[in-house]
């Protein structure tokens, strides 16, 4: 099943004008009570017939000839959680008949007005939506209803075909001061180990040719007469690979205005944290396991690729792929990328995948994205219990994660990673043991 | 009864397109406008069923029953039941007053039937939920008021006739002719409907 792609615009035809039971009964009761008043000789059945026939005749004059057709916009296909957008509703042609649009309920959509229903004035009516989560939907039925004068003929409901619109997570707030360990690329805010173009002050040695002469520091210069420059450290970019495991959604779904869920967290930091990196000219690479049609996302950079990333990340449906070993989507990773694995560690199959990552001797960081409020306040004994076995055992995983070397740190937002990752970049550039071959 | 004000997230200005509904136990919530249109059926039946007491010199009692109809069919709106209510309603008229006469309470019970019959027709094109534009409800209300105003034309006409003040002449019968003509002019459809 292909994802549901963004449609803003639709349109089509409402159907035929229609006689309603009001028409009905303006034309039955007029001309009823203007025969029984010529043939039972009651002028005064004249006079309450004669407000009557004047709706009936004018609803009859009055109304549309024309088969009328709707045309149908969302302002904005591609939302952020908590964004709103108008649908508006323009009938053609906008004649002055009145009417209104009924927008269904949909999980995940608030209306305004919050009955869904909105009058169509002057052929133009309008529904604002907000969308409470992140995830790809259709924003709900779409109804047209159009009555003529004295409501005497009527078009619809009319269904008009759906729209969809893909809500992007909204990142949690992130940054990170540490840097990058192993940066290898050209360009990118990560301070190289060696010398080169950058920013970051490493030394003043004396004038090589090649150098640039606006790196000449004169005072050293002109004290030891002969010229030096001043040498940076090169800026080098890193691979960032975030593997999201969406093989739970662990908690009540609550949307943008409640608690999140583990996958709400899961998918909410996967979002802060490539819009950190890429932010920072680093290339990334987003793997989900567990979650089924969620197009394989190539290394990239840049804000195109933040959108890219933000697009999988709306596409995730939990536990949709439950027969995943994560094993495709580890594969051909870049042995220096730094690899972060967000997940509650709930399925061991996740555990599994860090395990491997960091046996290949690949720099593996696990982010806990499993809620505080799912275990704080268990609603029955019984629940209370269930955690705690589940804890237990999740204890143990975390243990054996830590035993071989790999950080597990909870989610808390900015500055998350900083500690781990000072760490991880003080490890890679200390001195090793090798074996002498 | 429960009544509820819309909330939600969309919090960018006030809302002049919703408004407060009630929910009679586990039906479907009711906007206060549809309210409104139904409580006006009754007073338009309860001012019908005043003029037909007075033009008919008293009824059953069992009558006034019928007023409450337009309130307990509130959900109906669209369908055959306004017909049925205002048929009874025009039957009851039918039969109380007096044959041959022409009451002036006539006109009144006119201006009644006609609320009544709008109420019903506002109310069906919205649905329970929804509300009404201040601009529908002032159209609606010239609508009536006009229409409204064809009654006392129509009973001045009626009275002179019947007094012998204006007679019948040939004249009348062309001016009559002449706007049954027209009536069926207006009424035609272009093109002709074809036999089924």
């Amino acid at each position: 099943m292909r994802p549901l792609l963004p449609r803003t615009t639709s349109s089509g035809p409402l159907g035929e004008w229609t006689a309603t039971a009001a028409h009905t009964r303006a034309v039955l009761l007029a001309a009823g009570a203007a025969v029984a008043a010529v043939l039972g000789r009651r002028p005064d059945l004249l006079v309450l017939a004669a407000p009557l026939t004047v709706a009936a005749v004018w609803g009859h004059l009055a109304r549309p000839r024309r088969a009328p057709e709707a045309d149908v916009t969302l302002g904005r296909g591609t939302l952020r959680e908590g964004d709103v957008a108008n649908v508006v509703v323009r009938v053609r042609p906008a004649s002055d008949a009145d009417g209104v649009i009924t927008l269904a309920s949909t999980r995940w959509v608030e209306r305004k007005p919050a009955s869904g229903i909105a009058p169509v004035e002057a052929g133009v009516g309008a529904i604002a939506l907000r969308s409470t989560r992140w995830g790809r939907r259709q924003i709900g039925t779409l109804s047209v209803t159009l009555s003529s004068a004295w409501g005497a003929y009527r078009v619809g409901p009319t269904d008009v075909p759906d729209l969809a619109t893909a809500t992007l997570p909204v990142p949690a707030a992130f940054d990170a001061a540490a840097p990058t360990p192993h940066p290898r690329g050209l360009v990118g805010l990560n301070r190289s180990s060696r010398t080169g173009s950058g920013s970051e002050f490493n030394t003043i040695r004396q004038f090589q040719p090649g150098d640039r002469l606006r790196r000449i520091h004169w005072p050293v210069s002109l004290r030891t007469g002969t010229l030096h420059v001043t040498s940076t450290y090169a800026d080098e970019d890193a691979h960032v690979f975030v593997l999201v495991d969406a093989f739970s959604d662990l908690g009540p779904r609550e949307g943008i205005d409640g608690r999140p869920t583990s996958l709400d967290v899961t998918v909410r930091a996967a979002g802060a944290i490539s819009e950190h990196f890429l932010g920072s000219n680093d290339r990334l690479t987003l793997r989900t396991v567990g979650a089924a049609n969620i197009p394989r996302l190539g290394l990239g950079s840049g804000t195109k690729h933040l959108r890219r990333v933000l697009e999988s990340l709306a596409s995730v449906a939990p536990a949709s792929e439950r027969r995943d070993d994560g094993q495709a989507a580890i594969r051909g990773v870049d042995p220096n990328a730094l690899c972060l694995v967000l997940s509650p560690l709930i399925v061991p199959t996740t555990v599994g995948l860090a395990h491997t990552l960091a046996a290949r001797g690949m720099t593996t960081v696990v982010v806990d994205t499993l809620p505080e409020h799912l275990t704080a306040d268990p609603g029955s004994v019984y629940e209370a219990l269930a955690w705690r076995i589940r804890l237990l055992s999740r204890e143990a995983q975390v243990h054996s994660l830590v035993t071989r070397g790999v950080p597990v740190v909870p989610w808390r937002g900015p500055g998350s990673l900083d500690h781990v990752l000072r760490d991880l970049s003080r490890r890679a550039a200390a001195p090793r043991m090798g074996r002498r071959r | 009864m429960t009544t509820a004000r819309p909330r939600g997230g969309v919090q960018d200005g006030a809302d002049r397109t919703a408004w407060r509904t009630v929910r009679f136990g586990k039906g479907r919530p009711w906007s206060l406008p549809q309210l409104g249109l139904a409580l006006t059926g009754v007073a338009s039946a309860v001012a019908f069923l005043l003029c037909l007491q007075a033009a008919s010199g008293g009824f059953d009692p069992v009558w006034w029953a019928l007023a409450i109809v337009p309130l307990a069919t509130l959900g109906f709106a669209g369908s055959a039941a306004p017909l049925a209510f205002w048929g009874l309603m025009l039957a009851g008229w039918f039969l109380l007053t007096p044959s041959g006469s022409l009451s002036a309470w006539s006109v009144p019970a006119a201006v009644a039937l006609a609320v009544g019959h709008a109420a019903a027709a506002l109310s069906a094109t919205t649905p329970p939920a929804g509300g009404l534009p201040v601009r529908v409800v002032r159209t609606w209300a010239g609508r009536v008021v006009l229409a409204a105003l064809t009654a006392p034309a129509v009973a001045a006409l009626a009275g002179a006739l019947r007094s012998g003040e204006l007679e019948a002449s040939p004249a009348a019968y062309v001016i009559g002719l002449g706007g049954l003509a027209l009536g069926v002019f207006l009424l035609r459809t272009d093109p002709p409907a074809e036999p089924d």
